[in-house]
């Protein structure tokens, strides 16, 4: 295998996992929603064609968040750019809902869950965020560390 | 360039280099000559700047020329930067991307970014970016794994 073709691939796994850990987290959220609907509605059970479609709905967001630039939750810093990926992702989901027929039709709830979902997306922000801090003051440890050593090593 | 080996009974060793014009083959030995001090020796505005290895922010190659960046100077060096990857083997040194070296030791503050990506702020307030294909070997310098092996 060239060198090129290996590091296409690299990227192109790269990118895939990084899709696939999303969905799997989109979807985590939005089950748990569903559920929670379900169980206060007296429903015991739940569709397996509703979740096959908040799976696929789920990876293909994460596909065209990835492929546009968007993945909001990785950012430094929320600008327009990435407040317009929430707010349309949200609403996709919202839609998807409502003639999904998870909820049953009823828009309140298609509406709140839209809302749900921005707060996801806002959540998972702010989890990768904290979690780019205290990466870089582990890192900033072992810099001062590794300072340390090369002044006794001088 | 002719040249000449001679042992001596007593006294210290010792290199001449004598030349009429500095041509790019007696900056070569120059350089060879100054590196066993841990020295490099650059041009800037057609002078000759000798540069103490330690004090090397970082050195980037721009259009196939290289440049060593001190705290407040630029100085240019006639190797290349896999030449001084090899000749500056040394732990503070540090390939962050394919047209730079940093020193390690120059590094102020280090910020995690988005993607595995590390911004390095220099001790001069430069900002350099650790690419994620140069972060995990830059986070294993870092704890002195990668040096070890």
């Amino acid at each position: 295998m060239s060198k090129k073709i290996k590091y296409l691939f690299e990227c192109y796994l790269t990118k895939k996992i990084g899709v696939e850990i999303k969905c799997c987290l989109m979807f985590f959220l939005i089950l748990c929603f569903y559920c929670i609907y379900r169980w206060i509605t007296n429903f015991n059970q739940a569709s397996i064609l509703h979740m096959l479609e908040m799976v696929l709905l789920a990876y293909l967001i994460g596909w065209i968040q990835n492929l546009l630039h968007y993945d909001f939750d990785e950012v430094d810093a929320l600008r327009l750019r990435e407040w317009v990926s929430v707010i349309l992702s949200s609403l996709v989901y919202a839609v998807a809902g409502h003639f999904g027929g998870w909820f049953e039709g009823n828009i309140v709830v298609c509406i709140c869950f839209g809302l749900y979902m921005v707060c996801a997306y806002l959540c998972s922000y702010l989890i990768y965020k904290i979690k780019r801090t205290i990466d870089a003051k582990h890192l900033n440890e072992d810099l001062q560390r590794f300072q340390n050593r090369l002044k006794d090593e001088v | 360039m002719k040249y000449k080996i001679e042992q001596i009974k007593q006294g210290d060793d010792e290199l001449i280099l004598r030349y009429q014009n500095l041509n790019q083959e007696v900056e070569h030995i120059m350089n060879f000559m100054s590196f066993s001090e841990k020295k490099l020796v650059g041009t800037k505005n057609g002078y000759q700047i000798v540069v103490d290895v330690k004090q090397i922010l970082y050195i980037e190659s721009v259009d196939r020329k290289t440049f060593v960046y001190l705290e407040d100077d630029v100085v240019r060096v006639e190797y290349t930067l896999t030449q001084l990857e090899r000749m500056l083997n040394s732990l503070r040194f540090f390939r962050c991307s394919k047209s730079m070296i940093m020193n390690i030791d120059k590094v102020k503050v280090l910020d995690s970014l988005a993607s595995n990506r590390i911004d390095a702020t220099m001790c001069n307030g430069e900002h350099i970016i650790i690419s994620r294909t140069y972060a995990s070997e830059f986070r294993r310098r870092l704890k002195g794994e990668a040096f070890d092996e």
